[in-house]
């Protein structure tokens, strides 16, 4: 999975007392993507939404710090973002996490450890297990669905 | 949209994420895989931001720390497995208590509150906002019929015949045309909104440029924009019609317009060569807040705060400053009263204001 930007990860999943959350940021990126021209000739849409949604975090926070640079608010963000209690805050629930790895089915599992630890390719998972890519596919989209409901679970 | 609905919705659009990200890195995808995945992206922004959180988790979830297991025994367990794939969810989701509480977008109360007010006011009158490109109408609607408009700051509510109200915005201007098979409004500027007498029999048409929005009692508001229309549903659903969007070229009989159907809190973005884009609202209550004469900003930049009180206002504002038109506002103003936000600015600091004959200017001042 492509790597991008560690501040953007923080705004789409702190849940509470932001005054950015993730439904404005999406809306945001959503009417740029709708203002984009012929959008169907982007190569990589994922890494092109992706480019979209940090560009949008870092001109928020940029604003943010120009607009009010003495609002209290403002202040305890910028704290925020840059203490150790900011990196706990964002570390995933360890009993649910593991939880929801050991609810999966051994395939599942050999298929999500394979990707998301591992960071093979589609094409070394389809090989390891002896199954299709297009099974690959179908494992991954159902291992992404089990830990999404275990990790934002609403 | 109850809260059992939003909830179904939002979790059957986290599947959909969840089956796009496992397209994305899957190297047999193909362009039209790409095509469908980016359709998929601007039909709602309650996708795009499933997507993006569905991603912001995966992307955490590889960084964080792992069960040490080796991968010849993950492999060696998932051989001696049956392979079956999991189809259930709900099923096997892995509940996790005293959770719901956390979460801002499990409760919809907050967004549902408005409107059942306005549900108490308008009875069985539903609601719709529309944003309408009324500047290239189509020339169907000719110009018979009665014409109400207002001037810069005015706005006035009108009675139809059938009992329909319809309340103006500033600088707005609509044309009513009914008969017994018909009622067709058409917007041909401003904003509007529509609180439509029930009648089965006769449907009620809104045309703004090339949109049509049809609903059988129930209430709207369009607003003619420049560049593109836009259509809230605050209650009941409507259909509307991008009739400007050209039908797919085959040799059948030629395919119907683009029309999507709209829910209560649901926004259409209707633009030029564009599929209709479908948007959840999280607050609709701030598309209406003109009928109390109120501009409601959250973290609106200055150059769109002070574009929307031109609507209202023939005294203008100009931000000549590049970098102040940037600026962040947030606030409730009373729309004609363009004065209110200047002091507003002034009590901020950071602003030199400058009186004009017809308004002000502003521009930042360097510190």
């Amino acid at each position: 999975m492509r790597r991008w930007n560690s501040g953007l990860t923080r705004f789409l999943e702190r849940r509470v007392g932001t005054r950015v959350d993730a439904q404005d940021l999406a809306q945001e990126v959503y009417l740029r993507l709708l203002r984009a021209e012929r959008l169907d000739l982007v190569i990589e849409p994922q890494a092109y939404l992706y480019r979209v949604a940090s560009n949008v975090a870092a001109e928020w926070r940029m604003r943010a710090r120009q607009s009010r640079p003495h609002s209290a608010a403002e202040l305890e963000l910028l704290v925020e973002a840059t203490s150790p209690e900011a990196l706990v805050d964002d570390a995933i629930d360890r009993h649910r996490f593991d939880t929801a790895l050991s609810a999966m089915s051994p395939m599942l599992r050999a298929v999500v450890f394979l990707k998301l630890r591992d960071g093979q390719t589609h094409e070394e998972i389809a090989r390891h297990l002896g199954i299709t890519q297009r099974m690959v596919r179908r494992f991954l989209t159902a291992g992404y669905i089990q830990l999404r409901s275990a990790l934002l679970a609403e | 949209m109850t809260k059992a609905n939003e909830s179904w919705r939002r979790q059957s659009v986290a599947d959909e994420a969840a089956e796009w990200l496992a397209m994305c890195s899957d190297p047999s995808a193909d362009a039209a895989d790409r095509v469908a995945f980016v359709d998929w992206l601007r039909r709602s922004n309650l996708h795009v931001e499933e997507f993006l959180r569905l991603s912001a988790l995966m992307q955490r979830i590889s960084g964080a720390e792992w069960p040490k297991d080796r991968i010849d025994e993950l492999v060696a367990c998932a051989l001696e497995s049956p392979n079956v794939l999991p189809l259930g969810r709900a099923e096997e989701r892995v509940t996790v208590p005293g959770r719901a509480d956390a979460d801002p977008h499990a409760s919809t109360g907050r967004r549902t509150a408005p409107w059942a007010i306005a549900a108490a006011v308008t009875l069985a009158i539903g609601a719709v906002i529309a944003l309408g490109l009324a500047a290239l109408g189509l020339g169907v609607f000719g110009e018979g019929g009665a014409r109400y408009a207002t001037e810069v700051g005015e706005m006035r509510s009108v009675v139809l015949d059938d009992g329909t109200v319809i309340d103006l915005n500033t600088r707005s201007s609509v044309r009513a045309r009914f008969d017994d098979a018909a009622r067709v409004v058409k917007l041909e500027s401003g904003e509007a909104i529509f609180k439509v007498a029930k009648d089965p029999r006769r449907p009620f048409r809104v045309l703004a440029g090339d949109t049509e929005i049809v609903a059988v009692g129930t209430q709207f508001n369009v607003y003619a924009a420049r560049s593109r229309t836009v259509v809230t549903v605050l209650e009941g659903r409507v259909r509307v019609t991008d009739r400007a969007a050209v039908p797919g070229d085959t040799a059948g009989a030629p395919a119907p317009a683009p029309a999507i159907e709209l829910g209560s809190g649901e926004q259409a973005v209707i633009a030029p060569r564009q599929p209709i884009a479908r948007i959840s609202l999280a607050d609709p209550a701030r598309v209406t807040s003109w009928t109390q004469r109120r501009l409601i900003f959250e973290e609106a930049t200055l150059a769109n705060v002070a574009a929307e009180f031109a609507r209202y206002s023939p005294r203008l504002i100009r931000v000549d400053d590049p970098l102040l038109a940037q600026r962040q506002i947030t606030g409730v103003f009373d729309a004609t009263d363009p004065a209110s936000l200047v002091q507003f600015l002034g009590a901020q600091g950071g602003v030199a204001i400058e009186s004009t004959g017809d308004g002000w200017v502003l521009r930042g001042i360097r510190l």
